[in-house]
Protein backbone atom coordinates (compact mmCIF):
# COMPACT_ATOMS: atom_id res chain seq x y z
CA UNK A 1 0.00 0.00 0.00
CA UNK A 2 1.37 3.45 -1.03
CA UNK A 3 1.31 6.39 1.39
CA UNK A 4 -0.24 9.76 -0.86
CA UNK A 5 -0.60 12.77 0.45
CA UNK A 6 -2.16 16.16 -0.79
CA UNK A 7 -1.95 19.05 0.59
CA UNK A 8 -4.77 21.37 0.84
CA UNK A 9 -2.80 25.07 0.44
CA UNK A 10 -6.10 27.22 -1.26
CA UNK A 11 -9.09 28.75 0.26
CA UNK A 12 -12.03 27.06 -0.79
CA UNK A 13 -13.66 29.38 -3.17
CA UNK A 14 -11.21 31.82 -4.69
CA UNK A 15 -10.16 29.25 -7.43
CA UNK A 16 -11.59 25.30 -8.36
CA UNK A 17 -8.45 24.38 -6.64
CA UNK A 18 -9.86 23.32 -3.13
CA UNK A 19 -12.75 20.74 -5.08
CA UNK A 20 -10.27 19.73 -7.43
CA UNK A 21 -7.77 18.26 -4.84
CA UNK A 22 -10.82 17.07 -3.02
CA UNK A 23 -11.32 15.08 -5.53
CA UNK A 24 -8.59 13.42 -6.01
CA UNK A 25 -8.82 12.82 -2.72
CA UNK A 26 -11.72 10.90 -3.08
CA UNK A 27 -10.51 9.11 -6.33
CA UNK A 28 -7.30 7.96 -4.54
CA UNK A 29 -9.77 6.77 -1.73
CA UNK A 30 -11.18 4.44 -3.87
CA UNK A 31 -8.00 2.11 -4.38
CA UNK A 32 -7.92 1.85 -0.63
CA UNK A 33 -4.43 3.04 -0.62
CA UNK A 34 -3.21 5.19 2.95
CA UNK A 35 -4.36 8.76 2.59
CA UNK A 36 -3.18 11.92 4.12
CA UNK A 37 -5.14 14.93 3.97
CA UNK A 38 -3.45 17.71 4.95
CA UNK A 39 -4.68 21.22 5.51
CA UNK A 40 -2.33 24.40 5.64
CA UNK A 41 -1.87 27.89 4.64
CA UNK A 42 -5.35 29.05 3.06
CA UNK A 43 -6.38 25.51 3.04
CA UNK A 44 -7.30 25.77 6.75
CA UNK A 45 -10.35 27.64 5.38
CA UNK A 46 -11.84 25.24 3.57
CA UNK A 47 -12.32 23.55 7.20
CA UNK A 48 -14.56 26.01 9.07
CA UNK A 49 -17.77 25.27 9.68
CA UNK A 50 -21.00 27.27 8.39
CA UNK A 51 -19.61 28.10 5.11
CA UNK A 52 -22.74 29.16 2.35
CA UNK A 53 -21.93 30.08 -1.20
CA UNK A 54 -25.61 30.47 -2.39
CA UNK A 55 -24.56 34.11 -3.01
CA UNK A 56 -21.63 32.88 -4.78
CA UNK A 57 -23.64 30.42 -7.35
CA UNK A 58 -21.14 27.86 -6.12
CA UNK A 59 -21.41 24.17 -4.61
CA UNK A 60 -20.52 24.14 -0.85
CA UNK A 61 -17.19 22.62 -0.79
CA UNK A 62 -17.13 21.66 2.36
CA UNK A 63 -20.19 19.89 2.26
CA UNK A 64 -18.45 16.76 1.35
CA UNK A 65 -16.02 17.03 4.09
CA UNK A 66 -17.88 14.93 6.51
CA UNK A 67 -18.34 12.17 3.72
CA UNK A 68 -14.11 11.63 3.84
CA UNK A 69 -15.21 9.70 7.07
CA UNK A 70 -17.52 7.28 4.41
CA UNK A 71 -14.33 7.02 1.98
CA UNK A 72 -11.92 5.24 4.39
CA UNK A 73 -9.99 9.04 4.71
CA UNK A 74 -9.25 9.58 8.27
CA UNK A 75 -5.45 10.42 8.54
CA UNK A 76 -6.77 14.47 8.52
CA UNK A 77 -4.53 17.04 9.40
CA UNK A 78 -4.27 20.46 10.34
CA UNK A 79 -1.44 22.86 10.33
CA UNK A 80 -1.52 25.04 13.70
CA UNK A 81 0.63 27.85 12.41
CA UNK A 82 -1.29 28.45 9.62
CA UNK A 83 -4.78 28.33 11.88
CA UNK A 84 -3.00 31.01 14.39
CA UNK A 85 -1.52 33.27 12.00
CA UNK A 86 -5.24 33.40 10.48
CA UNK A 87 -6.86 34.43 13.82
CA UNK A 88 -8.73 30.98 13.39
CA UNK A 89 -9.62 28.29 16.39
CA UNK A 90 -9.93 24.81 16.25
CA UNK A 91 -13.47 24.97 17.46
CA UNK A 92 -14.56 26.25 14.69
CA UNK A 93 -13.92 23.76 12.47
CA UNK A 94 -16.30 21.47 10.85
CA UNK A 95 -14.84 17.81 11.11
CA UNK A 96 -11.85 16.82 13.16
CA UNK A 97 -8.38 17.24 12.23
CA UNK A 98 -5.42 16.58 14.09
CA UNK A 99 -3.50 19.47 14.76
CA UNK A 100 0.43 19.42 13.65
CA UNK A 101 3.66 21.03 14.31
CA UNK A 102 5.74 22.04 11.06
CA UNK A 103 8.13 19.57 12.39
CA UNK A 104 5.24 16.86 11.78
CA UNK A 105 3.88 17.66 8.47
CA UNK A 106 7.78 17.56 7.50
CA UNK A 107 7.77 13.99 8.24
CA UNK A 108 4.52 13.24 7.39
CA UNK A 109 5.62 14.28 3.25
CA UNK A 110 9.01 12.38 4.27
CA UNK A 111 6.82 9.47 4.83
CA UNK A 112 5.21 9.53 1.62
CA UNK A 113 5.69 7.59 -1.51
CA UNK A 114 3.55 10.40 -3.75
CA UNK A 115 2.75 13.99 -2.92
CA UNK A 116 -0.09 16.51 -4.30
CA UNK A 117 -0.77 20.34 -3.60
CA UNK A 118 -2.87 22.36 -4.99
CA UNK B 1 -28.09 14.70 -34.36
CA UNK B 2 -30.28 13.30 -32.00
CA UNK B 3 -28.96 14.07 -28.34
CA UNK B 4 -29.61 11.29 -25.95
CA UNK B 5 -33.18 11.22 -24.13
CA UNK B 6 -35.27 9.24 -22.46
CA UNK B 7 -38.94 8.17 -23.76
CA UNK B 8 -41.61 8.24 -21.01
CA UNK B 9 -45.69 7.80 -21.32
CA UNK B 10 -47.55 10.36 -22.48
CA UNK B 11 -44.97 11.52 -24.81
CA UNK B 12 -42.64 13.29 -22.30
CA UNK B 13 -38.69 13.21 -22.65
CA UNK B 14 -36.13 13.52 -20.77
CA UNK B 15 -32.28 14.47 -21.57
CA UNK B 16 -29.71 12.27 -21.00
CA UNK B 17 -25.98 13.21 -21.04
CA UNK B 18 -23.61 11.01 -22.72
CA UNK B 19 -23.42 8.32 -20.28
CA UNK B 20 -27.10 7.75 -19.71
CA UNK B 21 -27.32 10.32 -16.78
CA UNK B 22 -29.97 12.67 -16.36
CA UNK B 23 -28.64 15.93 -18.01
CA UNK B 24 -30.99 18.13 -15.70
CA UNK B 25 -31.54 16.70 -11.98
CA UNK B 26 -34.71 18.70 -11.54
CA UNK B 27 -36.57 15.93 -14.17
CA UNK B 28 -35.83 13.36 -11.75
CA UNK B 29 -39.53 11.56 -10.40
CA UNK B 30 -40.51 7.99 -9.82
CA UNK B 31 -41.63 7.60 -13.35
CA UNK B 32 -38.19 8.87 -14.79
CA UNK B 33 -36.62 6.46 -12.12
CA UNK B 34 -39.11 3.02 -13.47
CA UNK B 35 -38.49 4.37 -16.59
CA UNK B 36 -34.40 4.17 -16.37
CA UNK B 37 -34.77 0.80 -14.77
CA UNK B 38 -36.57 -0.17 -17.38
CA UNK B 39 -33.93 0.92 -19.62
CA UNK B 40 -31.82 -1.59 -17.53
CA UNK B 41 -33.99 -4.67 -17.66
CA UNK B 42 -35.07 -4.22 -13.81
CA UNK B 43 -38.39 -3.67 -11.93
CA UNK B 44 -38.10 -1.47 -8.63
CA UNK B 45 -39.59 -2.91 -5.80
CA UNK B 46 -39.31 -1.44 -2.05
CA UNK B 47 -36.21 -2.61 -1.55
CA UNK B 48 -34.77 -0.59 -4.33
CA UNK B 49 -36.34 2.38 -3.63
CA UNK B 50 -34.70 2.41 -0.51
CA UNK B 51 -31.40 2.55 -1.43
CA UNK B 52 -32.40 5.04 -4.02
CA UNK B 53 -34.12 7.41 -1.77
CA UNK B 54 -31.09 6.87 0.20
CA UNK B 55 -28.69 7.64 -2.18
CA UNK B 56 -30.15 10.86 -2.97
CA UNK B 57 -30.01 11.97 0.93
CA UNK B 58 -26.18 11.34 0.55
CA UNK B 59 -26.29 13.73 -2.05
CA UNK B 60 -28.39 16.21 -0.43
CA UNK B 61 -26.00 15.77 2.61
CA UNK B 62 -22.49 16.11 0.66
CA UNK B 63 -22.83 16.69 -2.39
CA UNK B 64 -21.91 13.83 -3.97
CA UNK B 65 -22.52 10.95 -5.75
CA UNK B 66 -21.31 8.38 -3.87
CA UNK B 67 -18.60 5.82 -4.62
CA UNK B 68 -19.53 1.90 -3.69
CA UNK B 69 -17.43 1.97 -0.61
CA UNK B 70 -18.74 5.49 0.83
CA UNK B 71 -22.36 3.84 -0.73
CA UNK B 72 -21.79 0.40 1.50
CA UNK B 73 -20.73 2.57 4.79
CA UNK B 74 -23.60 5.05 4.61
CA UNK B 75 -26.07 2.08 3.93
CA UNK B 76 -25.18 0.17 6.68
CA UNK B 77 -25.16 3.28 8.92
CA UNK B 78 -28.90 3.97 7.60
CA UNK B 79 -30.75 0.58 6.93
CA UNK B 80 -29.00 -2.03 8.82
CA UNK B 81 -25.45 -3.97 9.07
CA UNK B 82 -27.09 -6.72 6.81
CA UNK B 83 -28.09 -4.61 4.22
CA UNK B 84 -24.46 -2.35 4.71
CA UNK B 85 -22.48 -4.89 1.98
CA UNK B 86 -21.68 -4.02 -1.46
CA UNK B 87 -23.06 -8.26 -2.32
CA UNK B 88 -26.48 -6.91 -0.83
CA UNK B 89 -26.37 -4.14 -3.18
CA UNK B 90 -25.14 -6.27 -6.19
CA UNK B 91 -27.68 -8.10 -6.21
CA UNK B 92 -30.08 -5.59 -6.57
CA UNK B 93 -28.56 -3.46 -8.77
CA UNK B 94 -25.95 -5.32 -10.71
CA UNK B 95 -22.56 -5.59 -11.27
CA UNK B 96 -21.34 -1.73 -10.73
CA UNK B 97 -24.14 -0.68 -7.78
CA UNK B 98 -22.57 2.34 -7.32
CA UNK B 99 -22.84 3.68 -11.26
CA UNK B 100 -26.67 2.19 -11.60
CA UNK B 101 -28.36 3.26 -8.53
CA UNK B 102 -26.53 7.41 -9.02
CA UNK B 103 -28.10 6.58 -12.55
CA UNK B 104 -31.48 5.43 -11.30
CA UNK B 105 -32.05 8.07 -8.66
CA UNK B 106 -31.49 10.95 -11.23
CA UNK B 107 -27.91 11.96 -9.64
CA UNK B 108 -24.67 13.06 -11.65
CA UNK B 109 -22.18 10.03 -12.73
CA UNK B 110 -20.01 9.30 -9.88
CA UNK B 111 -16.93 11.29 -10.71
CA UNK B 112 -14.33 8.81 -8.53
CA UNK B 113 -16.22 5.56 -9.23
CA UNK B 114 -14.22 3.13 -11.93
CA UNK C 1 -9.95 62.68 -6.90
CA UNK C 2 -10.63 59.95 -4.68
CA UNK C 3 -9.66 56.44 -5.72
CA UNK C 4 -11.44 52.80 -4.65
CA UNK C 5 -8.91 50.10 -4.34
CA UNK C 6 -10.09 46.56 -4.67
CA UNK C 7 -8.26 43.77 -3.22
CA UNK C 8 -9.15 40.44 -4.88
CA UNK C 9 -6.26 37.85 -3.88
CA UNK C 10 -5.56 36.12 0.15
CA UNK C 11 -3.33 38.81 1.94
CA UNK C 12 -1.55 35.46 2.73
CA UNK C 13 -0.57 34.40 -0.55
CA UNK C 14 0.26 38.00 -2.72
CA UNK C 15 1.44 41.32 -1.85
CA UNK C 16 -1.71 42.84 -3.05
CA UNK C 17 -3.83 43.77 0.44
CA UNK C 18 0.25 45.49 1.28
CA UNK C 19 0.53 47.15 -2.06
CA UNK C 20 -3.24 48.84 -1.50
CA UNK C 21 -2.42 49.96 1.81
CA UNK C 22 0.60 51.64 0.99
CA UNK C 23 -0.95 53.60 -1.99
CA UNK C 24 -4.26 54.28 -0.19
CA UNK C 25 -4.42 58.10 0.48
CA UNK C 26 -7.29 59.88 2.29
CA UNK C 27 -10.85 59.92 1.09
CA UNK C 28 -10.06 56.79 -0.69
CA UNK C 29 -12.21 53.69 -0.53
CA UNK C 30 -11.11 49.97 -0.27
CA UNK C 31 -13.13 46.82 -1.16
CA UNK C 32 -12.22 43.18 -0.18
CA UNK C 33 -13.59 40.65 -3.38
CA UNK C 34 -13.24 36.94 -3.54
CA UNK C 35 -10.32 35.78 -1.28
CA UNK C 36 -9.45 39.48 -0.55
CA UNK C 37 -11.94 39.14 1.86
CA UNK C 38 -9.73 36.57 4.00
CA UNK C 39 -7.99 40.14 5.03
CA UNK C 40 -11.24 41.21 7.20
CA UNK C 41 -9.79 39.89 10.67
CA UNK C 42 -6.12 40.91 9.98
CA UNK C 43 -4.89 43.75 12.40
CA UNK C 44 -2.48 45.64 9.79
CA UNK C 45 -5.77 46.59 7.90
CA UNK C 46 -7.79 47.43 10.86
CA UNK C 47 -4.99 49.50 12.37
CA UNK C 48 -4.44 50.92 8.95
CA UNK C 49 -8.10 52.53 8.54
CA UNK C 50 -8.93 53.28 12.26
CA UNK C 51 -9.22 56.67 12.81
CA UNK C 52 -8.68 57.97 9.35
CA UNK C 53 -11.19 58.78 6.73
CA UNK C 54 -10.62 55.62 4.38
CA UNK C 55 -13.61 53.39 4.29
CA UNK C 56 -13.30 49.58 3.87
CA UNK C 57 -16.05 46.93 2.79
CA UNK C 58 -15.67 43.44 2.19
CA UNK C 59 -18.47 41.57 -0.29
CA UNK C 60 -20.90 40.10 1.59
CA UNK C 61 -21.73 36.88 -0.78
CA UNK C 62 -17.52 36.47 -0.65
CA UNK C 63 -17.76 36.27 3.24
CA UNK C 64 -20.67 34.39 4.06
CA UNK C 65 -19.51 31.43 1.69
CA UNK C 66 -16.13 31.36 3.38
CA UNK C 67 -17.77 32.01 6.85
CA UNK C 68 -15.81 35.12 7.67
CA UNK C 69 -18.14 38.09 9.56
CA UNK C 70 -16.90 41.76 9.98
CA UNK C 71 -17.86 41.52 13.56
CA UNK C 72 -15.73 43.66 15.81
CA UNK C 73 -13.71 45.65 12.52
CA UNK C 74 -14.71 48.71 11.17
CA UNK C 75 -15.13 47.54 7.38
CA UNK C 76 -18.92 47.79 6.12
CA UNK C 77 -20.09 44.73 3.96
CA UNK C 78 -21.24 45.36 0.11
CA UNK C 79 -24.00 43.69 -1.87
CA UNK C 80 -22.77 43.58 -5.71
CA UNK C 81 -25.07 46.94 -5.92
CA UNK C 82 -23.52 48.84 -4.05
CA UNK C 83 -19.99 47.75 -5.30
CA UNK C 84 -21.10 49.10 -8.70
CA UNK C 85 -21.95 52.26 -6.95
CA UNK C 86 -18.48 52.52 -4.73
CA UNK C 87 -16.98 52.43 -8.37
CA UNK C 88 -19.21 55.21 -9.80
CA UNK C 89 -18.43 57.48 -6.93
CA UNK C 90 -14.63 57.14 -7.14
CA UNK C 91 -12.94 58.45 -9.81
CA UNK C 92 -10.74 55.70 -10.56
CA UNK C 93 -10.16 52.31 -9.56
CA UNK C 94 -7.26 50.45 -8.80
CA UNK C 95 -7.70 46.35 -8.58
CA UNK C 96 -4.84 44.36 -7.09
CA UNK C 97 -4.64 40.85 -8.35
Amino acid sequence: MKTLTFLARSGPYGSSKAKALLDMVLSAAVFEQKIQYIFLDDGVYQLLSDQDSAQLGAKNVSAALPALDLYGVDRIYLDTESLQARGLQSRQLLIPAQPCNSDEIRSLIADSDMVFSL
Amino acid sequence: MGRPALTLPHGRHVALDKDGYLARLSDWDIEVAAALAHQEGMTLTPAHWDVINLVRQFYQEFGLSPATRALVKYTGQHLGAEKGKSLYLMTLFGGKPALTISRLAGLPRPANCF
Amino acid sequence: MSTLHIVSKSPFRTDALQRCLSLVAPGDSIILIEDGVLAVNLSILGERISGTDVSCFALAGDLIARSLTTAGTEIQQADAASFVALVCEHRNSISYG
